[in-house]
């Protein structure tokens, strides 16, 4: 059963890595001579498209566990990778735009092959939760949704492979790219930038499944004190509402 | 035979039954892609298509098709009853799955059957190179079993949801664009005349692509069967 | 009347607390019983009661929620596996495939029921039930009485051991009703559980009356001890 009490300690460590991500990335990098101010850019897409995927794997994790063992809460913890998972796709696909007007001067590139990639990914994410409010019954459309879970996870990585193989490569890779000159500092900018979205995913991830699993909990309890009929069942909800 | 190979022969002689006695999902097909065609030959104004544009043609004329029999491959399991009358008995969940895929396999492989002749004769510029035929079916029938694989799990999602028609192409197209891409790849040069060869490595991503939808759709199946 | 306390190993059916939420609905609560093999239970209640939902759950269709839930020796959900091909669950709808025949139909199941001599055990059904003028008909073109009885040889095919029926004889004319009635009845070792809405027909063949009532169990007794005023309290 999740509990708030991890809660604070998380928040203190995510608050802690997000700040040395921040002053690190904007006060110890020096500015890149030939990419200018767009080079910062490097600490923050990049780490939103990572942290995605690793929230989509999360999901078909959580939908795998899910189908293998029943329990709803397992449910609910995919719902809420895949849920928060979808933000950060959003925040992901609007600063790769951005790099996109600062460094080639169109918002959208198609012959991009990790844009495209991002773009595919959100959309077949974007119908988790139509998918979901489609299914009347709660147990079926839990099943369903890891079944939907586990096959667009494992589908993420997979889309990007192969979009990488059939579309010439433009997407920098600032890490393995060799003929790249960023200073020591600039690596250590981008490791903070991915651990502290990794962090803040963790954090926001861990707070969302206690509130929702609360609400529920508090539900469960109010219809054993006051009885079944004084809580209204939710119609039809897209998001998980037994543990 | 073992129990499990028995069991999706008899699933899949039920589907092909079922289709003849009242056929749905290939005239459906079949009809959806000619019409294709013909609309391409217009579309471009009278002109013919070759290499690059006429993989992208056939390819996503096929996954339309496809998205139509997706949608129809888990209705009767779903409206009939069909579902529970299974999970009473002993048959298991993946021979389900499984034969539900071969059904979609053999249906795209019939498609395609009469709708290449129909490619070839209404939109190919010079025609089909004879030594690349070969390789052309190769590369169908390896886009048709990802189709396939693919399409028996988003069948089975839809199918559980109300507005299972509107579900099928959200679900599909995106996980049939990488496939589409690769076999836009390999078949682009094949449909040029002479044919070119195809890289090996288009090859290898489509084999890899149904290998991966294929051991999720088994993996799965307990999970789309069960309610 | 048999309790829930001590070993029952040869219970067909065994229920201690059990309970059913579909969503956050409650649907069956805190349901006790033990029916011993060869035993048939009548399942009364009003619409919504329940009664189906149990049926679904016996047949393994539907996970308990919270509860023991025994049948057949195998605890649900876990054992729901082995229990396939072992139950017969005539529901409400057909199960059955609208555009192929009766035969078809038939013969596609016994295939996946791993029954041994599939024609023979088609044909003695069709016999049975009276369908073999109609055998090569399409299902959507039967009478729903018609459908109803071969629904219930498609039930009966693999011989199960715990019959699951849903208001039986439902639509059926008074010929094909008792026809039905003696097929679906009482065997040695076959235990049955029969959900309906007459009364009278269910306290004359069951050994056991489970009354529920909202899900719950509101009444529990043989057929012997149970009143008119509880049977009308029930449908109140």
């Amino acid at each position: 059963m999740p509990y708030a009490r991890r809660l604070l300690p998380l928040t203190l460590v995510t608050a802690l890595i997000v700040v040395a991500w921040i002053v690190v990335s904007t006060a110890v990098v020096p500015t890149d001579q030939t990419e200018g101010i767009r080079q910062r850019l490097t600490y923050l897409h990049p780490a939103f498209a990572i942290v995605t995927l690793i929230a989509f794997v999360a999901g078909a994790f959580f939908g795998w566990q899910h189908l293998k063992h029943d329990r709803p809460l397992d449910d609910l913890r995919a719902y809420v990778a895949i849920h928060m998972g979808q933000i950060f796709c959003v925040v992901a696909l609007i600063t790769g735009a951005i790099w996109g007007k600062t460094a080639w001067g169109v918002w959208w590139d198609w012959g991009e092959p990790v844009l495209v990639t991002f773009l595919i990914i959100f959309l077949l994410y974007a119908t988790y939760q139509p998918m979901r409010f489609a299914i009347e019954d709660p147990e079926r459309q839990a099943r369903t949704a890891s079944v939907f879970a586990v096959s667009a996870g494992i589908f993420a990585p997979v889309c990007f492979g192969v979009v990488r193989m059939t579309t010439n490569l433009l997407h920098p890779q600032p890490l393995n790219d060799p003929g790249s000159n960023l200073p020591g500092t600039a690596g250590l900018a981008f490791g903070l930038s991915v651990l502290a979205l990794l962090a803040l995913f963790i954090t926001l991830w861990h707070l969302e499944v206690t509130h929702k699993s609360v609400r529920i909990r508090v539900r469960k309890l109010q219809r054993r004190v006051e009885g079944e009929d004084a809580v209204p069942v939710v119609a039809r909800a897209s998001s998980p509402v037994t543990l | 035979m073992t129990p499990w190979l028995s069991d999706v022969r008899a699933v899949l002689a039920l589907e092909w039954r079922r289709e003849r006695r009242a056929p749905q999902v290939l005239p459906t097909m079949l009809l959806f892609s000619v019409g294709a065609f013909v609309l391409f030959r217009f579309g471009l104004q009278d002109g013919r298509v070759d290499g690059p544009l006429a993989a992208g043609v056939l390819l996503v004329t096929t996954l339309l098709a496809a998205v139509l029999g997706i949608g129809r491959l888990w209705a009767a399991e779903q409206d009939e009853g069909g579902l529970d009358a299974y999970r009473l008995t002993p048959a298991s969940a993946s021979a389900l799955v499984a034969a539900k895929g071969l059904a979609l396999w053999s249906f795209l492989l019939v498609l395609h059957a009469v709708a290449l002749p129909a490619f070839v004769f209404l939109l190919l510029q010079d025609g089909l190179d004879g030594g690349a035929i070969l390789r052309v079916v190769a590369g169908l029938a390896l886009t048709d079993l990802g189709i396939a694989a693919a399409g028996a799990l988003v069948g089975a999602i839809a199918a559980a949801a109300r507005s299972r028609d509107l579900l099928v192409p959200l679900l599909a197209v995106p996980l049939l664009i990488p496939l589409v891409a690769m076999a836009s790849e390999a078949l682009a040069p094949l449909l040029t005349s002479p044919a070119k060869v195809t890289e090996v490595r288009w090859w290898v991503g489509l084999a890899l692509y149904d290998g991966v939808f294929l051991l999720v759709s088994w993996a799965v199946s307990d999970g789309i069967v069960e309610d | 009347m048999p309790g829930p306390e001590g070993a029952h190993p040869d219970a067909a059916v065994r229920l201690e607390g059990l309970t059913r939420r579909r969503g956050e609905r409650l649907v069956l609560s805190d349901l006790t019983l033990v029916v011993p093999v060869g035993v048939t239970v009548a399942l009364l209640g009003p619409n919504g009661a329940g009664k189906s939902t149990l049926l679904r759950v016996l047949a393994g269709l539907m996970r308990p929620t919270a509860g023991v839930c025994s049948v057949l020796g195998h605890a649900l959900p876990a054992g729901r596996h082995a229990l396939r091909g072992r139950v017969g669950y005539l529901a409400h709808e057909p199960m059955l495939f609208r555009d192929l025949t009766v035969r078809e139909n038939l013969t596609h199941r016994a295939r996946l029921l791993r029954v041994d001599d599939i024609p023979a055990r088609v044909a003695e059904l069709l016999e049975a039930t009276g369908l073999v003028r109609r055998a090569d008909f399409p299902v959507h073109a039967l009478s729903r009485g018609l459908t109803q009885r071969t629904t219930a040889a498609a039930t009966l095919l693999g011989d199960p051991e715990l019959l699951l029926l849903d208001e039986p004889l439902a639509n059926l004319d008074p010929s094909a009703s008792g026809r039905l009635g003696e097929l679906l009845g009482p065997r040695p070792g076959r235990t049955r559980v029969i959900a309906g809405h007459d009364p009278e027909a269910a306290l004359a063949e069951a050994q056991i009356v489970l009354g529920l009532r909202d899900g719950a169990p509101a009444l529990l007794a043989t057929p012997d001890r149970v009143t008119d005023a509880e049977i009308g309290a029930l449908y109140a």
